[in-house]
């Protein structure tokens, strides 16, 4: 894996709920922008996409346990919005199948949907300053997947609940009085808090740069080969760019 | 993930849970999941888990197979818990034990229920685009890896993938592009099917269940039980 | 079976595909009477699944006209779905519904025919092609032949006049084309349909057509006629890379080593050209033979 898959139970309703909400709203915009295109040229190709990508993530890479997304790939062929509703579908599929997820099918979304339109995004850039398509991809990549872990990171420093809170709710209430006492817990949590926060970030960015650099690798093969044969694949129609 | 084995096992399993109605078996796994989730303590966390292993027990032989999917949610929980293991490891204990129940939940569903009874019930709150992106994305899932496992075992037959492990990404890579340009082929002929055959509308599973049976009005008080029992232990 | 009425015509067709590949269909006018069986042969590239296609109104042509029905399938093919059935090439792209009866009622529920008017013709046409018991199933389980069959039925329910076939012989065993051969003749006994087929399986071709296009690439239509006709001219068919029928090939040989033989097309046909040639055949000749299945097809085309 070359990011992080949300398990089910490790984040607050809250966040869960605005993931859900957020994703709804991107999928709607995606289908808006959809909207003037032939319906069942558009399931056609988010339906392949979806099934690519769940390929991708199917077959692990022999010695190593990791699998590729093909995220910044289904942006580069697909734009960002059937990239995105194509990302949902992936994740759908995978929270079903107990690899991340399903009450966190919509966060695991945005954070694979970013890198899709950020793929997208960083490709268009990259390709008109790079000559190769190798690299222009396999640096894209590394830039998105850069981003994304970043930005799972900020969900879980954003997300992480005093663990006293949630284990001992009735020890904390019983001594709020002793405010003194309060303040000086609340200040070793804080530096615990923090120092966790680094540890884990620790453990995902060194874990993760492997990822990035196989995830960089393949998805620079795969643009490359498709460079050479249909690079109308890699130059999408206004359609595909909606 | 073999998603292959996965889809043969709820495909073609003859377990007391394949035989419950799809809907009972969806209905009982929400409880189980919400249960699951809202334990915010470690004896509920606890208690979910041997309710959720009990439910997974009635796929009888599946077991293990649905355990061992249910580890790599546990993988990515236990990255979780690194955040908190220091200040309370008994915090992190129950985020890792609670992904498990999560995970076992949703392995037990999937591979004791076809994907279409699942999907069918999952699609109706979708729009219909995703829905049927959904639904004809998992088919081409099944035509696209019949090619994938045809490619690599022509690569196995003429050589290898090459030496060393940067070889063996690009040729894996490039393996990936020639099922990729095939899936555009199909892309296209798809596009042709649904048009010939008047793709118009959502695409549905018109399957028809009988009414329930004894095991299917036990699981169902069975998750209700538990989500009403960890609702009270939270 | 047939009669005069024309159901599909296309002349002197042009098609441009994105990459600049020129189709040309012109030459001998295609004309499909109603009833009619009809093969179309031509080697790979000869655009075969382009006349098809556009024949579907999934492609619009550069010059030429394509009728279907008296209107232009590429603009108004909505208006005659109903009455056109589509076999293609590739059996697991065609069945789109999540299980067998989810895709043998997706055409006429798209069509928005009545819950009781679906349910009776997708039970028919299951039972008539023997797969009731596959009703369940879900698709990526079945054999090439099953889906085959799933295809033909979701081609079928809606009783359509032209049922379209593009290589629908294609990735099957000896024994289910055979089988679609037999489903192919009882589909256009019992139900009149019209049919189109686009094929390389030349032995079957004088089973399951009454007349024959054959495509030669850049020279367009370059013959038609009936089955007899056609293949009795070897030349003609080798020029534009077409073989001729095993046994049609076979009577060839004899004919040029001396024997006194007509070309058969099919088993029983053979069988009495070789009594007649064979000594004291007067007495022989005139017992009838019996009555033969289609052959087992040579190795893959």
């Amino acid at each position: 894996m070359s990011h992080l898959h949300i398990p089910d139970g490790v984040l607050p309703l809250p966040w869960i709920a605005a993931g859900i909400g957020l994703t709804a709203l991107f999928v709607y915009l995606a289908l808006a922008a959809l909207k003037r295109h032939d319906r069942a040229r558009v399931v056609s190709r988010i339906a392949t996409l979806s099934a690519v990508m769940l390929l991708a993530m199917s077959l692990p890479i022999p010695l190593l346990g990791y699998h590729v997304n093909l995220t910044v790939l289904a942006g580069i062929l697909a734009g960002p919005a059937e990239g995105f509703i194509a990302a949902f579908v992936t994740n759908l599929i995978l929270g079903l199948m107990a690899h991340g997820g399903i009450t966190v099918v919509g966060l695991n979304t945005l954070v694979t949907g970013l890198e899709v339109s950020l793929g997208w995004l960083i490709w268009r850039s990259l390709r008109r300053a790079l000559r190769r398509p190798f690299a222009a991809a396999a640096v894209s990549t590394v830039i998105v997947l850069l981003i994304s872990t970043t930005a799972m990171l900020g969900i879980v420093a954003g997300t992480q609940i005093n663990p006293d809170l949630a284990l001992h709710r009735h020890d904390h209430s019983e001594h709020a009085d002793h405010s003194e006492h309060a303040d000086n817990a609340d200040h070793a949590d804080d530096t615990d808090h923090v120092g966790s926060l680094k540890a884990f970030a620790a453990v995902v960015y060194a874990t993760g740069a492997v990822g990035w650099a196989i995830e960089a690798l393949v998805v620079g093969s795969v643009t490359e080969f498709i460079a050479k044969s249909r690079p109308d694949m890699l130059s999408p129609s206004p359609d595909r760019e909606a | 993930m073999d998603v292959q084995f996965v889809d043969e096992l709820a495909a073609n399993g003859r377990t007391p849970l394949h035989a419950a109605l799809p809907w009972v078996k969806i209905s009982a796994s929400a409880a189980l999941l919400a249960a699951s989730i809202a334990a915010s303590t470690p004896v509920a966390a606890g208690a979910a888990a041997v309710a959720v292993v009990v439910f997974a027990s009635a796929s009888l032989g599946q077991l293990r197979y649905t355990v061992t999917m249910a580890l790599y949610p546990v993988f990515f929980a236990s990255i979780f818990a690194l955040g908190s293991v220091q200040r309370s490891p008994l915090f992190a204990l129950t985020i890792v034990v609670k992904a498990f129940s999560a995970g076992l939940v949703a392995s037990t569903l999937i591979t004791t229920t076809p994907f279409v009874d699942i999907f069918a019930g999952v699609s109706r709150a979708m729009p219909a685009i995703v829905s049927d992106a959904l639904f004809m994305g998992y088919r081409s899932f099944f035509i696209l890896i019949n090619e994938l496992q045809n490619l690599l075992r022509a690569v196995r037959l003429r050589g290898g993938a090459g030496r060393g492990l940067a070889q063996q990404l690009r040729t894996y890579g490039q393996v990936l592009g020639v099922v990729i340009l095939h899936s555009a082929d199909m892309t296209e002929r798809m596009y042709r099917v649904m048009i010939v055959r008047g793709y118009s509308q959502r695409i549905e599973s018109a399957r028809e269940w009988p009414p329930p049976r004894t095991f299917d009005y036990l699981l169902i008080a069975y998750a209700g039980a538990v989500l009403a029992l960890i609702l009270t232990l939270k | 079976m047939e009669n005069d009425e024309i159901i599909a015509q296309v002349n002197c067709l042009k098609h441009v595909y994105p990459d600049q590949t020129a189709v040309d269909l012109c030459g001998l006018n295609f004309t499909v009477h109603r009833g009619q069986r009809v093969a179309v042969l031509g080697a790979n590239g000869s655009g075969k699944s382009t006349l098809i296609f556009h024949l579907l109104g999934l492609l619009s042509p550069v010059d030429g006209q394509v009728s279907v029905f008296g209107v232009n399938p590429a603009k108004q093919f909505r208006e005659i779905r109903h009455r056109v059935g589509v076999l293609l090439q590739n059996v697991d792209d065609q069945i789109i519904g999540p299980t067998v009866w989810d895709d043998v009622t997706f055409t006429p529920r798209a069509l928005g025919w009545p819950r009781e008017r679906v349910d009776a013709c997708a039970g028919a046409i299951l039972e008539r092609m023997e797969i009731s018991h596959l009703k369940d199933r879900i698709p990526h389980y079945l054999s090439g032949g099953e889906k085959r069959k799933v295809a033909l039925a979701g081609a079928l329910v809606t009783e359509p006049e032209l049922l379209i076939m593009d290589e629908p012989f294609t990735g099957l065993d000896p024994r289910s084309r055979s089988e679609l051969v037999r489903l192919m003749n009882h589909v256009h006994s019992e139900y009149g349909v019209t049919y189109i087929i686009s094929t390389h399986e030349i032995d079957f071709v004088p089973h399951i057509a009454d007349w024959v296009y054959v495509l030669g690439g850049q020279h367009g239509i370059t013959l038609s006629g009936t089955p007899q006709e056609v293949f009795s001219q070897p030349e003609a068919l080798r020029a534009v890379s077409v073989d001729l029928p095993a046994l049609a090939e076979l009577f060839e040989v004899l004919q040029k080593r001396g024997w006194d033989v007509a070309v058969p097309l099919t088993v029983d046909q053979a069988v009495v050209e070789l009594e007649k040639s064979r000594p004291g055949a007067e007495s022989l000749s005139s017992k009838a033979a019996p009555p033969t299945s289609p052959p087992t097809p040579r190795a893959e085309s």
